[in-house]
């Protein structure tokens, strides 16, 4: 498995008192799912930011596919962020001629597929559709692109269970299987089953970095129990 | 990709700019239709302050357009690049450069037509005013101006007029630029904030402004006052011409050169300070 994101002491800080990153070393192979897990606060958002290019480091060094994050990394990262970020003014279709005309990696017929599954109409403007239906059009579009590097914030909080295993699916069936997917939640039991990998991170470091066979095997339970068990309160 | 980046920006200004203008110029219609009804020429007192009613109140339309098409440039601006829009903009595969030079050729492009609506909406209102109580023929008025400035260019009264007229389309390109790039720059050096990113922007601009005002008050005050100094340069058509030309030719370097450094200014702020929230 050849190696994907590299990361070398990475700092972040908003302010001087506490850094959301804290000197992190990591390395990221390819075709792999990956669950970066820890409580509230602990690092993830800030570390998918940094690695989608939407804020920039303290200090360390970031390589994605042995680049900086940049104008190049950007067309190989496929990035869903914790909101809703396109203009709602936009309808469904002006959104798929959007993608289609800045990711050359972007499969039009994938996102007409996926949308008309969810009998979503393209010529729809967002502002008419609901929160969840503009959640499933982000991922949609996010998700039809074959990507390198998928980062996806927080992609089932705030949906209902079915929504939940709508989305699951469509990350599992659209993702390119060269490509890997970071999955940043802590919902871990709904997510648990189609993870390769997780990543502990707590208080801007990371725990752990381990497959999810191992955790399963030495710790003798399942990745939502060890998790638990770890950040305990 | 500049060329996408045109086309999605053009896209995101055209509805609503049109907007603004096609309801300045249908004010500027209604206003100047006023002038046409009867009551005008009544003997009521109240009627010189009515007819100066209708005046301020398209003039107020005028600078509410002109207010509006550049408040909207500048909260797409800030939606686009620094609020939750910013996610997708900040992560397509262009450059910081693309990118600004993008939302700066079509926010001057806008500036450019609006500042073309406000001139036309003015002189059509001026045309359907003077029409309304002029009773000869209109044209005629045209005609005789321009014989004043035959006979003026005869005497050799309107040297420097040609450098005058290219100083003033100069001046107004070079203000459809740095208009936009005084916004894109306070709008950008106002996220240097941690908190109270708006305020900063705001606070920027007027900054910004006052130091532009003080570069040209100190340029210009040396050519007023030789001006102001010499009576028969004051009665001289030429001289006052010539003068014009230095302040204009003045006035657009300085905006050339501010502008030149607000881009790089902002563009560094994009590329090695970006904080998305």
């Amino acid at each position: 498995m050849s190696e994907l994101v590299k990361i070398k002491g990475l700092t972040k800080s908003y302010d001087k008192r506490k850094n959301a990153l804290d000197h992190l070393d990591l390395t990221i192979p390819s075709g792999r799912i990956i669950g970066l897990l820890g409580p509230n606060g602990s690092g993830k958002t800030t570390l998918i930011k940094l690695l989608a290019g939407l804020l920039m480091p303290n200090e360390g060094e970031i390589l994605i596919c042995g680049k900086e994050p940049g104008a190049e990394t950007k067309a190989v990262v496929s990035y869903l962020p914790e909101r809703t970020y396109f203009r709602s003014s936009m309808r469904v279709k002006e959104l798929i001629e959007y993608f289609q005309d800045f990711y050359a990696d972007f499969r039009p017929e994938r996102a007409r597929e996926l949308l008309g599954n969810l009998k979503i109409d393209e010529n729809a403007s967002l502002k008419t559709l609901s929160k969840g239906t503009k959640e499933k059009v982000q991922l949609i579009m996010v998700m039809s692109r074959e990507a390198r590097l998928y980062l996806l914030d927080e992609p089932i909080a705030g949906v209902d269970p079915a929504a939940r295993d709508y989305i699951l699916r469509t990350i599992i069936s659209n993702y390119n299987e060269d490509a890997t997917v970071i999955l940043s939640t802590h919902l871990i039991s709904d997510i648990e089953q189609i993870l390769d990998e997780v990543i502990f991170i707590k208080a801007g470091r990371i725990l752990l970095q381990d497959s999810v066979e191992n955790i399963r095997e030495q710790q003798g339970k399942s990745v939502d129990a060890y998790f638990r068990e770890v950040f305990v309160c | 990709m500049l060329g996408k980046l045109l086309k999605q920006e053009w896209r995101s200004l055209w509805k609503v700019e049109t907007l603004i203008l096609g309801i300045l110029m249908a004010l500027t219609l209604l206003a100047g239709a006023t002038f046409a009804l009867p009551i005008w020429k009544s003997e009521w007192v109240g009627i010189q302050i009515s007819m100066m009613m209708v005046v301020l109140l398209y003039y107020a339309a005028l600078i509410g357009a002109s207010l509006g098409c550049v408040l909207y440039l500048g909260i797409r601006f800030y939606k686009s690049m620094y609020t939750d829009e910013g996610y997708l903009t900040h992560t397509l595969p262009v450059t910081s450069h693309q990118l600004l030079l993008s939302k700066i050729l079509v926010m001057a492009a806008w500036n450019l037509i609006s500042t073309l609506a406000i001139l036309a909406s003015m002189f059509v209102f001026g045309l359907m005013v003077a029409s309304a109580f002029e009773t000869g023929d209109i044209t005629q008025a045209f005609r005789e101006i321009y014989q004043a400035l035959r006979r003026m260019w005869g005497m050799g009264e309107l040297q420097g007029i040609g450098t005058f007229a290219v100083g003033m389309v100069l001046l107004i390109l070079t203000d459809c630029i740095s208009g936009p790039m005084l916004l894109i720059g306070a709008i950008t050096i106002g996220q240097l904030l941690r908190n109270h990113r708006i305020l900063g922007s705001i606070g920027a601009y007027f900054g910004l402004n006052t130091v532009l005002q003080i570069i040209l008050t100190i340029v210009m005050v040396p050519s007023m006052v030789k001006l102001m100094l010499d009576e028969e340069n004051l009665n001289s058509f030429s001289s006052v011409i010539g003068f014009y030309n230095v302040m204009y030719f003045s006035m657009c370097v300085i905006y050339i050169a501010v502008s030149v450094g607000l881009y790089f200014l902002s563009e560094f702020l994009v590329r090695k300070k970006l904080e998305l929230e």
